[in-house]
């Protein structure tokens, strides 16, 4: 039972690389801009991946492909600041280089299909790029914040504290101004 | 509705969009998206296979041919060395039966640094994977009895042997402060990777015992 356990485990793992690895990669060298580094972000990945495997129900889910994205986003923003640290610079990521990361929304398309108000899009646009993962797997996913900081490795507080940073801004918008929803 | 019920709707809404747009993303790396594209894949894969095997047929009737002079032979593994890389290959005799006996637990690390984890596989290969409070990765690599190819970034970094203890270590200083350190203690080959300094390496590997 053990032996079958394992393979369907490595099954899993095996289908990940071969499904995902060039997405991945893509991703990776989108950020970091650097192709030995980004292969690096794909191996660091694959191993965290692995670590919270048992977090993976469906590998084809629009879940799991979120979760790999995010896992892969996150590592090589971890990286761009090991990076930054090793190089002694203390400036602060430049966001502009994060603009044309594929598969991400179009805030525009966004705002008028649901009509929301501009200063409900002002808020969404300002959320960084780690907020807007921890976002997305908390709301849009559905995990819990234990979950999330362990895929993160962050702390369950950080995770709790990200997120409600990120609703009580929205929530002052829309008690000031009153945002529209459809 | 209050307005925070609505703003939580909002961070649904701009999740779940977020979501379908990477499941989107993701999915036109599939082979599916492309008709015709599987075909044409693997008439490239063909070529691609038969060209490989040109080149490695050429290359090695080259290394027969000049073996000593083009690669470098340390320990039981070959290497060679291009600008950009160094390739690591396993002469090692191979035996049918994994003998995991032939593993060196690391007993010494340094002190800022903690154990993450280990990743195995049996036989084969174990790496140790541990990370200090700048998230810096220090991971030990040991093999065994296995078909090795290692390809090590040769750019930006100062190559260097040394002999510590009764081991020949051949060291990748690179600029950034990261030191791969490549070093053989019986079948097994073992490979360090972290940015430490040289006494903290020097004191792993004299802490390295065999596994029981």
């Amino acid at each position: 039972m053990l032996i079958t356990l394992l393979q369907v485990i490595e099954s899993a793992i095996n289908e990940i690389v071969a499904k995902y690895k060039k997405m991945m990669t893509t991703i990776a060298r989108n950020i970091i801009k650097d192709e030995h580094l980004a292969e690096d972000i794909v191996q660091i990945s694959f191993i965290r991946i692995n670590k919270n495997l048992k977090k993976i129900d469906n590998v084809n889910s629009a879940e799991t492909k979120n979760y790999i994205i995010t896992i892969t986003r996150n590592v090589a923003f971890s990286m761009i600041k090991k990076e930054n640290k090793i190089q002694g610079n203390v400036q602060f990521i430049d966001e502009d280089r994060f603009n044309n990361i594929e598969g991400e929304i179009d805030i525009e398309v966004f705002k008028d299909k649901y009509g929301f108000n501009d200063d409900i899009v002002e808020v969404l646009s300002e959320i960084n790029e780690m907020d807007k993962d921890i976002i997305t797997l908390r709301y849009g996913a559905g995990y819990s914040c234990k979950e999330i900081a362990e895929i993160m490795e962050m702390s369950q507080n950080a995770v709790y504290k990200r997120c409600q940073r990120a609703l009580e801004k929205l929530e002052k918008v829309i008690s000031e101004k009153g945002g529209y929803i459809k | 509705m209050s307005s925070k019920r609505k703003a939580k709707k909002v961070m649904k809404l701009y999740g779940k969009e977020i979501i379908k747009q990477r499941a989107a993303f993701a999915d036109s790396f599939s082979e599916e998206y492309v008709p015709g594209f599987r075909k044409i894949r693997y008439k490239r894969m063909f070529k691609r296979i038969a060209l490989t095997m040109l080149i490695l047929i050429m290359t090695l009737s080259l290394i027969v041919a000049t073996a000593n002079a083009v690669g470098i032979k340390i320990f039981n593994f070959s290497f060679f060395e291009t600008s950009t890389h160094t390739e690591l290959i396993n002469e090692n005799e191979k035996t049918s039966n994994g003998n995991t006996d032939c593993y060196y637990k690391p007993t010494v690390i340094p002190d800022n640094y903690s154990f993450i984890t280990t990743d195995e596989i049996e036989g084969a290969e174990i790496n140790y994977i541990y990370e200090n409070d700048k998230k810096q990765n220090l991971v030990i690599t040991e093999s065994y009895n296995t078909d090795l190819t290692t390809m090590i970034d040769n750019e930006k970094c100062k190559i260097s042997t040394e002999v510590i203890g009764e081991n020949e270590i051949k060291i990748y200083a690179y600029e950034n402060g990261r030191s791969v350190y490549l070093l053989q203690k019986g079948k097994t080959f073992i490979m360090i990777d972290g940015t430490l300094s040289e006494t903290e390496f020097k004191e792993i590997i004299t802490g390295l015992k065999i596994k029981k």
